[in-house]
């Protein structure tokens, strides 16, 4: 997990514009990534309007984060993520089951030259089958057990983090992940045993 | 058969003690005996699954491979300038709208109807009070002192040239002679007073009358022995 220097975050509660711009360069990729592997393909036209206002709240709110706490500033950057997007689903009274959307040019991908697997097209089209697999699997998932597994094994947090992050004890944390991965492990049983 | 009746029939929870009645009573519905005991036993059970799936969380691996294939799409290469604009726009308004807040919110204070009439109530209540001072006399303390040194003078002198006048006639007047020019004065040194009535009590023999008020300093007060009284300012 990346983790943000509290002199950063101190400069940034300044109002500093080059912090805060450090800042964002720092955490726009994870932030990015779990709003769209929370929310799913349906939301992906609007992700990073969704991010951008997490971190417009993020900096809203900055004053109030405390250094001397010890929570780490990435931790707490995604509570905002959680509440934010349990706010998004809130909003639109849609299912989170997953539509995994074909349906139209506003969900297309696009294209990025940094992009890796977007230079290998015809195994991207395989590929992105198992991706809507995946997210058809964790869409599966209640939203806790969701946030727990995405925060857990893609942007790495640890157990207590994750407890921070959603309101919860350890304990229930692992608990929640432990389910997750259980349902995950029979929706893709198939691809589980090809790739282990 | 109440609706209450109807949703609850079979379930393995109602029994015959459990009456509508219950329900329609004022206050809170009757608890079962049990209800403590269940509810434990149902906590306990739930905590133990909890410990038991968190200790055996890190038994369950998905390959990484796998995960991986549910990759996030790559960010545009302008997010991070659009985000921080946004970002500066919105504290800009927040600063903005904090300031016009505080604005808002401050009414200057109103006074009230009797504020004057208790604040001079209070400056003549106290004597000590520099603005009082202002109120009762506007006059330094040093000219007070001088005026009464002057009114002190002058009754000295009317004195003197009463006593003089009642000498010159054998026998005192019961009302001065005209022409007798009787003189006071409140606003000149005692020095100058001193001057001026001497000159003014040799004016008579001269024949002096009311011509005679050049002798008399400025802001002087002249009496005359008619009882008119003429000042010079």
């Amino acid at each position: 997990m990346t983790d943000i220097d509290n002199d950063l975050v101190s400069r940034a509660q300044h109002g500093e514009q080059d912090a805060i711009r450090a800042i964002l360069e720092a955490l726009h990729r994870p932030v990015i990534a779990t709003v769209f592997r929370f929310l799913g393909t349906r939301f992906r036209s609007e992700v990073e309007d969704i991010a951008q206002e997490v971190f417009v709240k993020v900096f809203r709110a900055i004053d109030r984060f405390e250094i001397e706490r010890g929570v780490k500033f990435t931790t707490w950057v995604y509570t905002f993520v959680r509440n934010h997007c349990f706010d998004v689903l809130k909003r639109r009274r849609l299912p989170t089951v997953s539509m995994t959307a074909r349906d139209g040019d506003d969900d297309a991908p696009v294209f990025d030259p940094r992009d890796e697997r977007a230079r290998r097209p015809v195994e991207s089209v395989e590929n992105q089958e198992l991706g809507e697999k995946i997210e058809e699997a964790l869409a599966s998932l209640g939203e806790d057990q969701r946030l727990a597994f995405v925060l857990r094994e893609y942007e790495g947090l640890d157990y207590a983090a994750i407890a921070q992050v959603t309101g919860v004890s350890e304990g229930t944390v692992k608990s929640r992940l432990h389910r997750a991965k259980e349902a995950l492990r029979n929706r893709l049983s198939r691809y589980v045993g090809h790739s282990a | 058969m109440s609706i209450h009746h109807d949703q609850t029939a079979g379930d393995p929870g109602e029994d015959d003690a459990f009456r509508d009645a219950d329900l329609a009573a004022p206050g809170l519905p009757s608890i079962r005996a049990d209800f403590v005991d269940r509810a434990t036993a149902r906590v306990v059970a739930d905590l133990a699954r909890i410990r038991a799936e968190a200790e055996a969380v890190d038994d369950l691996r998905l390959p990484r491979t796998l995960l991986d294939e549910y990759a996030a799409p790559s960010p545009s290469l302008d997010f991070v300038a659009r985000t921080a604009a946004a970002i500066a726009a919105d504290r800009g308004h927040a600063d903005d709208a904090a300031l016009r807040d505080l604005l808002e919110r401050y009414t200057p204070p109103k006074i009230s109807a009797g504020f004057v009439a208790r604040t001079l109530d209070a400056l003549r209540d106290s004597p000590a009070s520099p603005s009082l001072r202002l109120v009762r006399d506007a006059s330094p303390p040093r000219r007070r002192q001088l005026r009464r040194a002057l009114v002190a003078a002058a009754a000295l002198v009317i004195v003197v040239l009463g006593v003089r006048a009642f000498g010159r006639g054998g026998s005192a007047p019961s009302q001065p002679s005209p022409g007798t020019i009787v003189a006071s004065a409140l606003s000149f040194s005692p020095s100058s007073a001193t001057t001026a009535f001497a000159r003014l009590n040799a004016a008579p023999a001269r024949g002096a009358g009311e011509d005679d008020l050049d002798l008399v300093p400025l802001d002087g007060l002249l009496l005359l022995a008619q009882g008119a009284m003429v000042t010079r300012r």
